[in-house]
């Protein structure tokens, strides 16, 4: 799992580069889609191995309304 | 997708579980329990109970985003078709997984472990509904 997500990541990285010229489109949109699943890997990892309990109540105060108002965009687009 | 879920369900699960990493170990528990009792000062409930961190919350709500990016890439692929019976799924099931979310968050801060673990229960039900719903089950 872990060498893959390092070639995912390098991947993506490379596809990161072009960002701008796929922003909007459905490729741009995987691209996206691949880098969070990483991105949850990697955070996974981070949260459980932490033990400083102010900056995962930080994290959780920051997360939560960025996170909420994502899921409202979302529900939008489904009708 | 369905890697993508399953992350998150574990992702709820690491921080969740009785005996996930978010939580003390029993020994700790026993020491912290020692130490009350020394004072002679009573515990409000069983300390297995009442010892929640933000884990479980954090995760949860990382796992979340990814759901909401997952599904937001079928909508930009035109694979979800906004107003179709799976989008309203999908959409009833996010809806439910939101209002989850919040109850987790504002009973860890409450410090109400009953409620916290019921309703990070319900928002790993809600994201398996999200699923099921997107394979048009």
């Amino acid at each position: 799992l872990v060498d893959f997500s390092k070639i995912a990541a390098s991947v993506l990285d490379t596809a990161e580069k072009f960002a701008p010229l796929l922003e909007g489109t459905p490729v741009g949109a995987v691209v996206l889609a691949g880098k969070s699943i990483l991105d949850l890997i990697d955070n996974v990892k981070e949260v459980a191995s932490s033990d400083d309990a102010a900056a995962l109540s930080a994290k959780r105060d920051e997360l939560e309304p960025l996170v909420l108002a994502h899921i409202d965009r979302t529900m939008d687009e489904l009708g | 997708m369905r890697m993508m879920l399953a992350l998150a369900a574990v992702a709820l699960c690491l921080g969740g579980c009785a005996n996930g990493p978010g939580l003390p170990s029993a020994e700790t528990a026993a020491t912290v329990g020692g130490v009350i009792d020394a004072t002679g000062a009573k515990a409000p409930a069983p300390l297995a109970s009442t010892s929640i961190d933000e884990k479980a919350v954090v995760l949860a709500f990382e796992a979340a985003d990814t759901v909401a990016t997952q599904v937001d890439t079928l909508v930009a692929t035109g694979l979800l078709v906004k107003g179709s019976p799976k989008a309203l799924a999908v959409k009833s099931a996010l809806g439910r997984l939101r209002s989850f979310l919040t109850s987790a968050s504002a009973a860890q801060k409450a410090g109400n472990a009953t409620t916290y673990r019921q309703a990070l229960s319900d928002a790993a039900t809600a994201m398996h509904d999200a699923a099921t719903a997107l394979r048009g089950q």
